[in-house]
């Protein structure tokens, strides 16, 4: 018999009053895999994130983690099912210090000082900055202890939105580089990431949403080369 | 004149103190949810008045029938929230504060229907007492205020900055749906803020029900000098209304005695008008700016 995936979504209708974003999504993510969802703007790839992690309730469908049912969930009790989402806003508490962003990860389940450790090892930048107001850091640097604070609880699955979004080259060459690193630790992880480039090098699999609905899908690394390919698939 | 200001300050510390505790109660429920709960005067008039149903009509203690106030108001407080602001805690601020608006007027309406506008006398734990203390006259009725001011404040302290519960506040007040994204269950703990809220407004109720006789009008008395502390202390610091709330009991017997009775009214608007135009975050408020 064929492992159970760790993230399964079948026929999930979505949306945010009444206007339907997603239309019949179903798909299905190993464990320690990383999957990147390619589409154009609007064609659902943030609101499939917001469904899984219970700030969207699905009209239809279901989504199961290690096959228990989490569909209509609220977000903590998500969290508890170890599903833990970056925000493309980013959420953190920009009044408190990289420290504080990061214990209150965990402040459900975790343990604290085995995370920070972990954490501290991902991004030794905020180990030098741990008591800075995460407000008054750059927007690369806010990024990371976004990545950190939702490393803190050990997630099971990661749902990574836009980590990319609006950081200078820099920066997103060390998203990437993290990124990497945490396939190579075997985290699941379900990318939403327009740079192409970027999503391409750390993804296991892409699936293209079109009109709330997956379209398409493959092998990340026989499409490194091949991105003119997926933008003609993305948008025709 | 000038050998009047220390007994100003004393009385003006000591109302307040009763202002500083309406005022951090009122800051509790804005940390829970950025609304200001404009029906909050009349929920701190009702447990005034349930004490007084409690002592007088059950015919409790006084202690088991506080008690049983605050727990009363917490009760309440808690499922105002649940059953009336969180099913609309995504619409404007407006919608929000128009329906504490009509939950306040509600209940005071509720109140006059059993009292009419008949003034009430909340019972005494203990008999009126004045002291003087270097030609400073002093009561016993501001001493309890104080005390019982000071303990609420430190005890405040203490559960908003060093513990868990108040980590959570501190990290809701900053994101809702971050605290949401690090497994908060967002809802249960703003029903317990307002609980609290309402509890601690309760306290506010009694200290008052000492000094004022009650009529359903008294919670608007409240919810003004309760805004006006906030408002100079700074939306959403917990220490900004403590020091909105002696600084506006120190302003209103000052300008009271030297310049006009007048002032005893209308400091706390006064108050108002000039910390939004000059510095509308106040003493105290918080400023965050992201950096992106």
């Amino acid at each position: 018999m064929a492992a159970e995936p760790l993230l399964r979504m079948t026929d999930v209708v979505a949306g945010y009053g009444d206007s339907l974003i997603l239309r019949g999504v179903s798909l299905a993510v190993e464990s320690r895999e990383i999957v990147t969802l390619l589409g154009a703007n609007g064609s659902g790839k943030s609101t499939i994130l917001n469904t899984i992690s219970g700030f969207v309730r699905p009209r239809e469908g279901a989504i199961e983690i290690a096959g228990a049912s989490i569909g209509g969930l609220p977000p903590h009790r998500t969290f508890r099912h170890g599903v833990v989402q970056v925000s493309q806003a980013r959420d953190l508490f920009g009044d408190l210090s990289v420290s504080e962003n990061l214990k209150l990860g965990c402040i459900v389940h975790g343990d604290e000082s085995a995370g920070l450790a972990r954490v501290y090892d991902y991004f030794p930048r905020l180990a030098e900055r741990r008591s800075q107001r995460v407000s008054t850091m750059s927007g690369g640097e806010q990024q990371m202890v976004a990545l950190g604070r939702a490393l803190m609880s050990q997630p099971r699955l990661l749902l990574l939105d836009e980590p990319s979004g609006g950081l200078s080259p820099r920066f997103v060459e060390e998203i990437g580089e993290i990124a990497k690193r945490m396939r190579a630790d075997g985290l699941t992880i379900l990318l939403v990431e327009q740079n192409l480039r970027l999503a391409l090098a750390v993804s296991d699999r892409y699936l293209i949403l079109r009109d709330g609905k997956v379209v398409d899908g493959g092998d990340a690394a026989s499409m490194q080369g091949s991105h003119e390919d997926i933008v003609r698939r993305i948008y025709l | 004149m000038l050998a009047l200001l220390p007994q100003l300050l004393v009385s003006g510390i000591a109302i307040g103190m009763l202002y500083a505790l309406i005022a951090l109660s009122m800051t509790i429920l804005y940390r829970a949810t950025t609304v200001v709960n404009f029906g909050h005067g009349d929920l701190v008039m009702v447990a005034a008045y349930l004490l007084t149903i409690f002592a007088v009509n059950a015919t409790l203690p006084f202690v088991p029938a506080l008690l049983l106030s605050v727990a009363v108001l917490f009760a309440f407080g808690f499922l105002l929230h649940r059953a009336f602001i969180w099913p609309i805690i995504r619409g404007p601020h407006l919608s929000l504060a128009m329906m504490a608006i009509a939950v306040g007027y509600s209940v005071r309406g509720l109140v006059r229907l059993e009292y009419g506008q008949e003034a009430v006398r909340m019972p005494r734990p203990f008999a009126e007492k004045i002291f003087f203390v270097n030609n400073v006259v002093i009561t016993l009725d501001e001493i309890a205020f104080c005390v019982v001011v000071l303990v609420m404040l430190v005890a405040s302290y203490v559960v908003f900055s060093k513990t868990r519960f108040g980590r959570i506040v501190q990290a809701m007040f900053q994101t809702q749906r971050g605290a949401s994204l690090v497994g908060i269950n967002v809802m249960q703990y703003n029903n317990v803020i307002w609980g609290v809220g309402c509890a601690l407004g309760a306290l506010g109720g009694v200290l008052l029900g000492l000094i004022l006789i009650l009529d359903p009008d008294v919670g608007a008395w409240t919810l003004l000098r309760g805004f006006a502390a906030m408002t100079l202390g700074g939306f959403g610091s917990l220490h900004g209304a403590v020091v909105g709330g002696l600084l506006i009991g120190v302003l209103e017997k000052v300008l009271g005695t030297y310049v006009s009775t007048a002032f005893i009214d209308i400091t706390c608007y006064l108050v108002i008008i000039v910390v939004l135009l000059i510095r509308p975050r106040g003493l105290f408020g918080q400023h965050a700016t992201l950096r992106v």
